[in-house]
């Protein structure tokens, strides 16, 4: 098969195809997200979690969508309409961009297909998300509450600070792949995840992202002991779905992001069709072992498994890094308390700042005397 | 923080620091609806961006009329109503109340139903104590504790269950004794609990203790020093914590505490972080006191033997004419104490629980008054939050651990 990216009428198709994808998937896998959080959650408070709708509450999510989007929309009093429901949209708006360029990609007959290959990937990613903070400070000043007003302020000050750390730490993989272009970094082939090339540029990534998309324990702008919901104590239905979809769509981006860069994306073991087929098997057992789910669930999951890895074997190891990542985050909620706002901001410029720049200047230096 | 600010002026904030020029004041409303407020307290707080000004405890949401209620009752119905005020320490209000009829009517119980009542009243503070360290966790961003404590927590309540066939509002402890004996399979759960819960004590101190976060956001947090402590009526963990080592149970032994070998837990911290590590302290001593109890369990009755004021058994309403007109008048009736007025109190988990009552020589009594540790406890809400950043004062909200129902009554 011919490369259809090479015809501009086919281009076109291609792009706008892998965009409705992207949304579809993007969508449902989000709210699978929020599902997993609430049952690994569950578990690590020895609870069940969700488990009522659906097979093992496998529906939950479903519900909860319908529940939120066919509630009332309501709006408070007072509210400076405009900004207030542009909020939310903002907030989605930002967190649908991120994922043009993250090189999330479909394979077919050999050749990947993504939405837009750009040459400046990471800072498209950088722009797009600092749009973040209008989100939430609109937010927080036009639904005329207090707690919004504050839980506004402190997102703002928190979403600007980590920015600069959050560039920073991939600084010195610009600096080691020379690109900024994510699929060049994704398929750097130094011989080594770059995870290992550049360790504390992970950590700094992966405590800045924490800070950056308001998650435990820096999830201040919406502390629900201090500020009840932050900058969307006033939003409901609807538009509460929006904020709460983009900052699940959020933590997946800077996941996948993190799987990208560090992780070397969809790189990982390639065997061929009848060593997926046992591994399958083995999963489908395991299952039944578990009696975590019925017989039939067992063979979807499997077969999940099995056409997913057999057919597009690096989509399937970008998920399973993604997902390792997402469990650090719900790992990370469930057991630390909360940072004050003062030692957030003290972390953050007192701390992850110079040892950002730290990193980058030593990344140069062994750069240079390497080469 | 060793200077005292020139405007504390016996406790009390007089004159709120003014504001720095240029600075605007939010006035915010934290409560009574609030996710952190322990029910229904209402705090009316001055904001300069994220500092305190000033804050107003309004309480009153949770009044119940409890005190009230207790005088249109019979001596032996009120205990029921006690139950209710300190909802998370009922047995406290139990036992407290149960020592002033008591005295009032000049009686004492037998060992054994003190020995019980020592084990119920340290179990109670378990209890009491988890709902508090699970709260506070919650509240300060660690949220599985809530569900690691709760967990704890039922087993407690499934001890009272067994022994009084209710979990929360036993009412077990009554004028007089308690109110029935320990079963075999009562026995055995305490063993297995009192085996068990060291090892629970451990792992929330894995979580907590030692955690990075959990010290910044309580070190040095909540400052009482402890000339405030005494001058605003501390009690409890909130008195130790300021370096007191005053608990009721070694200063003004009740019920046989003097027999049991147990440590009054203080520390010199005087923040949330003292009072944190008391309260886990607290939860060791108590199982050393379980321990003991339970080994020296004396034989015996349960309950006084006066047939004024507890009713005959059974059996001898058939053959004995007195055991049936004491049966009828404790049931029509109930008993009259002297006139006279008494005054008893217990260490609850939240400090001193005392009840005062009063007897005009009828069946009911005049006045019955709770000292509600919460209430008092509270009073040093301004003086640790003032100054303090807004997720301190959750802290300190927290650190209280204040009971609406015991607040208000």
């Amino acid at each position: 098969m011919t490369n259809l990216y090479n015809d501009p009428f086919w281009h076109w198709i291609v792009v706008v195809v892998a965009m409705m994808l992207l949304l579809f998937v993007l969508v449902s896998a989000t709210a699978y997200v929020v599902f997993l959080e609430r049952v690994v959650i569950g578990h690590i408070q020895r609870r069940p979690g969700p488990n009522r709708v659906g097979p093992r509450g496998f529906l939950q999510m479903a519900v909860d969508g319908i529940k939120l989007v066919t509630k009332e929309s309501f709006i408070p009093h007072n509210v400076d309409l405009f900004t207030y429901i542009a909020a939310p949209s903002i907030a989605v708006l930002a967190a649908l961009l991120t994922w043009s360029v993250i090189p999330f990609a479909i394979w077919f007959g050999g050749v990947s297909y993504w939405i837009a290959n750009v040459n400046i990937g990471i800072l498209v990613i950088f722009a797009i998300s600092a749009m973040n903070v209008y989100a939430i400070m609109l937010g927080g000043y036009s639904s005329n509450s207090k707690y919004s007003l504050l839980g506004g302020l402190r997102s703002a000050a928190q979403l600007i600070s980590y920015e600069m750390s959050l560039g920073l730490s991939l600084v010195p993989i610009f600096i080691i792949t020379g690109s900024l272009r994510l699929q060049t970094i994704e398929g750097w082939h130094g011989g080594l995840p770059l995870i290992l090339v550049a360790p504390l540029s992970f950590v700094i990534y992966l405590i800045s992202a924490v800070a950056e998309t308001n998650r435990a324990p820096f999830d201040l702008p919406e502390a629900e002991s201090e500020l009840v919901g932050g900058y969307h104590t006033e939003y409901s239905g609807f538009k509460f779905a929006m904020f709460y979809l983009a900052e699940y769509m959020n933590i997946t981006a800077v996941s996948a992001i993190a799987t990208v860069v560090f992780l070397g994306g969809g790189s990982g073991p390639v065997l061929n069709w009848v060593l997926w087929l046992l591994i399958a098997a083995a999963i489908f057992l395991l299952l039944l072992w578990s009696r975590f789910v019925p017989p039939f669930g067992a063979l979807v999951v499997a077969s999940i498994v099995f056409a997913f890895a057999g057919l597009d074997t690096p989509l399937f190891w970008f998920l399973i890094k993604v997902l390792a990542i997402l469990f650090i985050y719900i790992w990370l909620r469930s057991t630390l308390p909360r940072l004050r706002y003062d030692m957030l901001m003290q972390l953050g410029w007192k701390v992850l700042l110079p040892l950002s720049i730290l990193n980058v200047i030593a990344t140069a230096l062994v750069v240079v005397a390497l080469t | 923080m060793a200077d005292e600010p020139a405007d504390r002026v016996s406790g009390l904030i007089l004159d709120p620091a003014p504001a720095d020029a240029g600075s605007q004041i939010l006035t915010v409303n934290f409560g009574p609806h609030h996710p952190s407020t322990h029910g229904v307290l209402r705090l009316i707080v001055d904001l300069d961006g994220e500092v305190i000004r000033k804050v107003t405890p309004v309480i009153g949401y949770l009044h119940t009329g409890i005190e009230k209620t207790a005088e249109s009752l019979r001596y032996q119905q009120v205990v029921t109503v006690t139950d209710r005020h300190d909802y998370l320490s009922p047995l406290f209000n139990n036992h407290s109340y149960a020592m002033a009829v008591e005295k009032l009517m000049g009686v004492e119980v037998p060992p054994r139903a003190d020995a019980l009542r020592v084990i119920m009243d340290e179990l109670c503070r378990i209890s009491s104590h988890m709902i508090w360290l699970g709260t506070s966790g919650l509240e300060l961003g660690a949220i599985s504790m809530l569900w690691y404590c709760l967990r704890e927590r039922d087993k407690v309540l499934d001890l009272n269950e067994e022994i009084s066939g209710f979990r929360m509002h036993t009412s077990y402890i009554r004028p007089g004794g308690v109110m029935a004996d320990t079963t075999p399979r009562f026995l055995d759960l305490l063993n297995t609990f009192i085996e068990e819960f060291p090892k629970s004590i451990d792992e929330f101190e894995d979580l907590l203790t030692e955690n990075p976060i959990f010290k910044a956001r309580t070190v040095g947090v909540g400052y009482l020093s402890r000339a405030d402590a005494l001058r605003l009526g501390q009690t409890g963990p909130m008195l130790r914590g300021s370096g007191v080592p005053w608990d009721l149970r070694k200063t003004m032994p009740y019920s046989g505490y003097e027999k049991y070998d147990f440590e009054v837990a203080t520390d010199d911290g005087c923040d949330c972080y003292a009072r944190y590590k008391i309260r886990i302290r607290e939860l060791r001593e108590s199982i050393k006191i379980l321990r003991q109890a339970v080994d020296q369990l004396p034989d015996g009755p349960i309950n006084v033997d006066d047939r004024k004021m507890l009713p005959p058994p059974r059996e001898e309403l058939d053959t004995s004419m007195e055991a049936l007109i004491h049966h009828f008048k404790l049931f029509t009736e109930g008993y009259s104490p002297p006139v006279g007025d008494a005054y008893a109190a217990t260490e609850s988990g939240r400090g001193e629980n005392g009840c005062y009552v009063v007897s005009d020589g009828t069946h009911k009594p005049r006045r019955v008054k709770f000292r509600a540790a919460s209430f008092v406890n509270l009073q040093s809400t301004e003086t640790m939050a003032l100054r303090g950043m807004v997720a301190d004062m959750i802290a300190i909200i927290g650190t209280i651990d204040a009971i609406m129902g015991d607040v208000d009554r």
